[in-house]
């Protein structure tokens, strides 16, 4: 997209928008935009015809559009690749492109939340049937989620048609549900978690949604996320149901049940080999087994075998290396448990067991030496 | 000039080669201005922009001669393409002077600030420099991109574009520190965990590195847990790679550990670079759909990027091996031991032909004994000896192996591998740490008839072997548990000898000099110390031993050098129970030498030091100097005070020890300062009087034996201080002085006595809540003999707060609600293991238990036998015994009785009323058994051996006289008679009994 424009008109419109945009709190815009329309551009990649549009109304497989020149409604399947849209008018999202090379997000976000509310509907459409929305929203949400705008980012989670939205909206998603995390809404992170739709069609972003619960389960290990894991665990679908039966287990053991996680444990003895995509996820899972039993020399054995055997970007490796630290300090070996926790403190400053790991760190005396006695 | 600008973009594809041929030669100056334009445009339209050169530069000249406004504007298209005609040229000459024609041209484009082609001049210029590998002028260039007017016709995506760029030449140049501010720049523009940002991350983790400043590269280290493209790059891995080993050199496992933690293996990377490549290509094919997508020419480059180094992966040779031994070996300096063994575990396991094999299977053997993974430990013992018989580490893992065994306590076939090794291995380093596991474990097992025998052997077989100075601290050892002091001493005083640099010199020298001591040569036992201190002086056992060195110079008088022994102590250890001991020691050596003043300095100066050390004995000790200086109204107070200060901590003896002392002390010094008063009274009032005393060192000393309460202080004065005599018979002032003092220390006495205090106390417990006071004062008040009313049983909280000696009180209280009450207080007393009361302890449960009678009978005699056995020199443990023998004539078992009073009679520790108890008794029981003449042998072994212990030769003579007088009324008579006769014999409670019986005669 090339964004021109003399420097004179640019100022003229910046002032503009600026006057209409004055800093506002933190509030949910949803309503705001309800009933507005944008005008959009409607290519039929088939007919090779070109129609100016605007969104009436997204139906469980439909999606209706307003013909702005001849009147009338046009209804294209939700999942057509046939038709291609682009936005009508872009004078308001270029000059807030510009505000944001500025500096100024507040004004970019005026101008872009035009171009997201309106067409929200849209997220259900293939991305490669409307990239602009979908390049937008993401730059929205980053930029929502900079300026520290949670309960917009929030009301706009809820908002979105998740069941059906294209893969960078569930992202986008993802992101904002990671953000509710960080903000102390557990409870709205899960019902966003709980939206993400977990079919075969979504399974490149299963991954991603693993982190996203993730992010959940390292602030609160409840009822919530257990049931998200033990539910997508017996999903037989799911490509990642052992890893979410493992995360199951974990959780049970989180909380005490020792019990069931026990025999569940017990059922996969033997079933994973060191190649295993999972067999770094399992030994911890069963080494914290052994830790609430306190068999820390087996809880460390566990936990060793699973940190050797993982592979850097394992997701699991920041929990990994937090229990074995834990671990060692238990058994008092301070020299590598300090080393353990200021490596996750380094590795993984984002992640929320940094700053309980960096809270482990203690201080080492040097010990003095001494003639043999025994 | 409008026709230039259709072909504007086209002149970016510089790979257009055309021949230079120029279709138009004719001389340039000599052809109309149109005929020129003509002329340009036509070979412009055909990319022969060398070719239009001359007619481009022809039309500058006549444009610039010009005013002509509108003309001038032309002239920054003009020279973009003369520019860019140096550009092709350069390309088919490869000559930088013509690049730098072309900047200067793009110079000229960019002195117009309107110029359309500024952003298209401002790249090609950079490209320019890029060329000539300049990179930072390039990335100077494309600077100004991002700065007002130009970034304003910029998108978010085209500034970002930019950076990359730059960043990226800077990157293939691997020029990181300069372009350092580019990468940041990409950083902070990029999405969170993008390829961009992982790509700037990684190249600003090269630089940190190149340049060795491993700190700087640190922050970025978390942008590596992203699984992009970037962070399989081969130049990343391999420079923290290199990173890595250049930080073990220097001793940084931790940061050395960190980075070879993010190396990816060849394989790793090349799987990664796999799985990115098919992502992207499912991610091209879809976005190609729309062909507007701009997206698709990165992608397209990213294709190319990843398949180029997938070829050169493919190429690389595998680092697997190296990566995970430099991990294993990480983890083991840092000392994370489980992680070390498994890392080892892999490697011998996936490589089993590697050169390096043999140190793997020992590595994983090593980390396996190290976290005691035994069961390991064995397969690969095993399998590595089944695998080289003859291998490298064949000794070591014999070694290890053999302390498999220890770890399993399968004592015997350790003992039976540790022996062939040493035998087999006697120069080796490890028979020296097989001798310390083989002399810790039998001493262990207390099995040191073996030790010393299987030491003293290889002592003599293997003399020239290092391990004969472990051999021979370890037998000496034996002999010092087992109590034959000259044997340890001979053996450590060897190892000295032999080894006196060596390992166990140092504490072998400690050894020896307790040796000696314990077998009474404290002349050898105090060179040794010295000798000690001399050399070891900074050891921690060195106040242990000047400690020892006061013991031995205060057993024999020195008290000054004791003194400075003592001293010392508390300059060589911060270990308070060593330094308590030596302020006690020293007080002890004070006050058997009657120096008072300075066993209270000594006391003053640690209650000063140590307000919260060890207050109530150091007290009891400096009360105890005051008394005997005549000043027991101070000591009382001491006392009293200290009872207050310290009694609510139930842990602390030294109160109970007071307490119970309190009575004593308050009666003693009041009766002695009371004769003192009046002594003193008689001398000033009776000049007679005064006379004997003063002149007559015989009545004096008989009037002090008759009256032994007078202060022997007074009597020692008279006796040898002659300049006091002297003063005395002319004047009276100093006896005088001796009165007030004495009469002034009376008065002041406090009131009521030690009940009285007690009470005092007891009031101010309850009234303060202080429960362990409170029951300290009531177990005071029943041993002075006060009614103390208690009616409640005391409960677990209760026992919790009390003090052991209290406990033992509390079990009598409690005793009124059942058995099983006292004992709970007895069991409570038990599990403080504190020493001090702890006979006490035992007393009272067995006394308890014996009351109880059926099977506490046998617990009694349990606890008595207990007693005699932990405290063999305790002067109580006679009463053990006998309470025991008295236990069993109880039980009806006279056998036992019999054989325990005549094992009493054995231990000349028990000489006195102990003999004189079992005498009497073995009477009685042999006259139970109608063994009359053994019965009266018993009793005139008694009264005629024990005349002095009252209470028993009164019972042996009535029962010997009534027993006599059946067959030999006479004798009997003799015998009561000369009982009689002797006056001392009143003392005996008997008296009257025996005076009765012979009336009877």
């Amino acid at each position: 997209m090339k964004f021109f424009k003399t420097s004179a008109v640019l100022a003229l419109a910046l002032s503009a928008l600026a006057a209409s945009a004055a800093p506002e709190g933190d509030r949910s815009h949803v309503a705001d935009f309800a009933g507005k329309k944008i005008p959009l551009i409607m290519r039929d990649s088939v007919a090779g015809k070109t129609t100016n549009v605007t969104f009436k109304e997204a139906k469980p497989k439909e999606l209706i559009f307003t013909d702005s020149d001849a009147g009338g409604e046009l209804t294209i399947p939700s999942d057509t690749t046939s038709f291609r849209f682009s936005y009508g008018k872009l004078d308001d999202l270029n000059r807030s492109f510009h505000a944001l090379n500025r500096g100024d997000g507040e004004l970019a976000l005026a101008g872009m939340r035009g171009y997201v509310y309106p067409v929200l509907g849209l997220l259900v459409l293939p991305e490669s049937s409307f990239y602009q929305l979908n390049e937008t929203l993401d730059n929205f949400v980053s930029l929502l989620l900079k300026q520290g705008r949670i309960k917009e980012a929030t009301a706009l989670v809820k908002a979105m048609p998740l069941g059906q939205a294209s893969v960078p909206a569930q992202m986008s998603a993802m992101e904002i549900g990671k953000a509710m995390v960080a903000a102390g809404d557990v409870k709205g992170a899960v019902e966003v978690l709980n939206r993400i739709p977990l079919t075969e069609e979504y399974a490149e972003i299963y991954p991603s949604v693993l982190d996203f619960a993730a992010a959940i389960r390292k602030t609160a290990i409840n009822d919530d996320i257990q049931r998200f894991y033990a539910q997508l665990g017996n999903s037989q679908s799911n490509p990642l149901k052992t890893t979410c039966t493992l995360w199951a287990i974990y959780c049970e053991i989180s909380r005490g049940s020792l019990t069931s996680a026990k025999l569940s444990l017990g059922t996969m003895k033997d079933s994973f080999k060191p190649s295993d995509k999972d067999f770094p996820l399992y030994k911890m899972v069963d080494g914290l087994r052994a830790v609430k039993e306190n068999k820390y020399a087996e809880a460390l054995d566990l936990f060793a075998e699973g940190i050797v055997f993982a592979p850097p970007s394992d997701p699991c490796l920041p929990e990994l290396l937090y229990n074995i630290g834990k671990a060692y300090k238990h058994e008092k070996n301070l020299t590598a448990s300090n080393e353990i926790f200021k490596q996750i403190s380094l590795l993984y400053p984002g992640d929320p067991i940094a700053p309980a790991a960096l809270k482990e760190v203690v201080k080492v005396e040097e010990e003095k030496s001494g003639a043999a006695q025994n | 000039m409008s026709n230039l600008n259709i072909f504007k973009y086209a002149l970016l594809a510089l790979a257009l080669m055309l021949p230079l041929n120029c279709a138009f030669s004719q001389n340039a100056k000599e052809m109309g201005t149109t005929e020129l334009k003509d002329a340009a445009t036509d070979l412009i339209e055909k990319k022969d922009y060398v070719g239009a050169r001359p007619y481009l530069e022809q039309l500058i000249i006549r444009i610039n001669d010009s005013d002509d406004k509108k003309l001038k504007a032309q002239l920054p298209d003009l020279y973009f393409f003369m520019a860019y005609g140096y550009m092709q040229e350069s390309q088919a000459k490869e000559n930088p002077k013509l690049l730098k024609q072309a900047i200067a041209n793009f110079d000229k484009v960019l002195s117009f600030p309107e110029a359309t082609l500024a952003i298209d001049s401002i790249k090609a210029k950079a490209d320019c420099y890029n060329g000539m590998k300049e990179f930072v002028k390039a990335a100077e260039a494309r600077a100004v991109l991002l700065r007002p007017p130009h970034v304003n016709k910029l998108s978010l995506s085209e500034q970002l574009s930019i950076i990359k760029q730059t960043a990226t030449s800077f990157y293939n140049a691997r020029k990181f520190a300069d372009g350092q501010n580019w990468f940041k720049l990409l950083m902070e523009k990029s999405k969170e965990g993008s390829q961009d940002q992982v790509f700037a991350a990684s190249a600003l983790i090269q630089g940190a590195l190149e340049a060795k400043k491993y700190d700087a590269a640190m922050p970025y280290l978390k942008y590596l847990s992203y699984d992009v493209p970037a962070r399989s790059d081969i130049g990343l891995n391999y420079s923290m790679l290199i990173a890595s080993d250049e930080l073990v050199k220097t001793g940084k496992f931790s940061d050395a550990a960190l980075f070879l933690s993010l190396v990816l293996e060849r394989d790793e990377l090349l799987k990664n670079i796999e799985g990115f490549e098919a992502k992207t290509k499912r991610y091209l094919d879809q976005i190609k759909k729309n062909p507007d997508n701009p997206n698709i020419p990165e992608m397209e480059a990213m294709l190319q990027i990843l398949a180029a180094q997938k070829a050169y992966l493919k190429d690389l040779k595998p680092y697997k091996v190296d990566l995970r031994a430099r991990a294993a070996r990480n983890y083991s300096m840092t000392k994370r031991d489980y992680e070390s063994y498994w890392s080892y575990r892999q490697l011998y396991r996936d490589f089993p032909n590697h050169d390096a094999i043999e140190d793997f299977y020992f590595a994983a053997f090593a980390g396996a004994f190290k976290i005691k993974k035994n069961e390991d430990l064995f397969e690969i013992g095993s399998e590595y000896l089944e695998k080289f018989p003859n291998g490298r580490y064949k000794k070591e893992f014999e070694f290890y192996l053999a302390q498999y065994y220890l770890n399993k306590k399968d004592y015997d076939t350790f003992f039976q591998k540790a022996n062939e090794y040493v035998v087999n291995n006697p120069d080796e380093q490890h028979s020296v740490e097989m001798v310390f596991l083989m002399g810790r474990t039998w001493m262990d097992l207390k099995k040191y008839d073996d030790l010393i025998k299987t030491f003293t052997k290889y002592d003599k077989e293997f003399e020239a072997s290092p391990m004969r100075e472990g051999c021979m601290y370890w037998i000496g050892m034996a002999y010092m548990v087992e109590g034959k002091y000259e044997d340890a001493a001979k053996w450590f005083g060897l190892l000295i000898e032999n080894y006196p640099m060596g390992s166990y010199a140092e504490d072998a020298t400690y050894r020896k000099g307790v040796a000696e001591y314990g077998s009474a040569q404290f002349t050898k036992a105090r060179d040794t110390f010295e000798g000690f201190i001399h050399r070891y002086g900074e050891n921690q056992l060195a106040g242990e031993v000047e400690f020892f060195l006061g013991d031995i110079y205060a057993g024999v008088g020195e008290v000054d050098i004791a003194m400075k022994h003592y001293s010392a102590v508390e300059e060589r250890t911060k270990n308070m129970a060593f330094i308590d001991n030596a302020y006690s020691q020293a007080a002890k050596l004070l006050h058997s030498f009657e120096m008072y003043d300075r066993e209270c300095e000594l006391m003053d100066k640690y209650l000063k030091k140590y307000p919260d050390g060890d207050v109530s004995n150091i007290s009891f000790n400096k009360a105890a100097a005051l008394e005997m200086m005549g000043r027991p109204v101070e000591a009382l107070k001491i006392y009293y005070d200290t009872i207050l200060k310290c009694g609510d901590n139930p842990k602390d003896d030294g109160v109970d020890k007071i307490i119970l002392d309190y009575k004593r002390m308050y009666d003693h010094s009041l009766e002695m300062t009371k004769a003192t008063v009046e002594f003193l009274d008689k001398m000033i009032k009776d000049s007679d009087f005064r006379k004997l005393m003063v002149e007559n060192p015989g009545k004096r000393y008989q009037y002090f034996q008759a009256n032994p309460k007078i202060d022997r202080r007074i009597y020692l004065k008279l006796k040898n201080d002659g300049s006091f005599r002297e003063v005395l018979a002319r004047d009276l002032k100093p006896i005088k002085d001796m009165y007030e003092a004495s009469k002034k220390e009376l008065d002041s006495f406090p009131k009521g006595g030690a009940e009285a205090a007690m009470q005092d106390i007891l009031q101010k417990a309850v009234a303060g809540g202080r429960q362990t006071l409170e029951y300290r004062a009531k177990m005071g008040m029943q041993s002075y003999g006060m009614p103390v009313k208690v009616d409640k049983v005391f409960t677990t909280d209760d026992l919790k707060k009390a003090s052991v000696r209290t406990l033992v009180w509390i079990g009598a209280q409690n005793e009124k609600y059942g058995a099983d009450e006292a004992r709970k207080a007895f069991a409570e007393a038990a599990s403080r293991e504190e020493v001090a009361y702890e006979l006490d302890v035992l007393f009272a449960n067995a006394d308890l238990e014996s009351r109880q009678g059926g099977e506490g009978i046998g617990k009694a005699i349990d606890i008595y036998s207990k007693i005699e056995q932990d405290y063999p020199l305790n002067e109580r443990a006679a009463e053990a015994a006998l309470k025991q023998a008295a236990l069993y004539v109880k039980l009806g078992d006279t056998k036992k009785a019999y054989q325990k009073y005549e094992r009493i009679l054995k231990y000349p520790s028990y000489r006195g009323e102990p003999f004189a108890e079992a005498l009497y008794n073995l009477g009685l029981l042999s006259e139970r058994d109608n063994r009359v003449n053994d019965a009266l042998m018993w009793y005139d072994r008694c009264f005629l051996g024990y005349a002095n212990c009252f209470d028993w030769s009164g019972k042996a003579v009535l029962a010997a006289t009534r027993l006599i007088s059946k067959t030999d009324v006479e004798r009997a008579k003799k015998i009561c008679d000369e009982f009689l006769d002797n006056e001392r014999n009143k003392r005996s409670p008997e008296y009257g009994a025996v005076r009765t019986f012979r009336n009877t005669l």
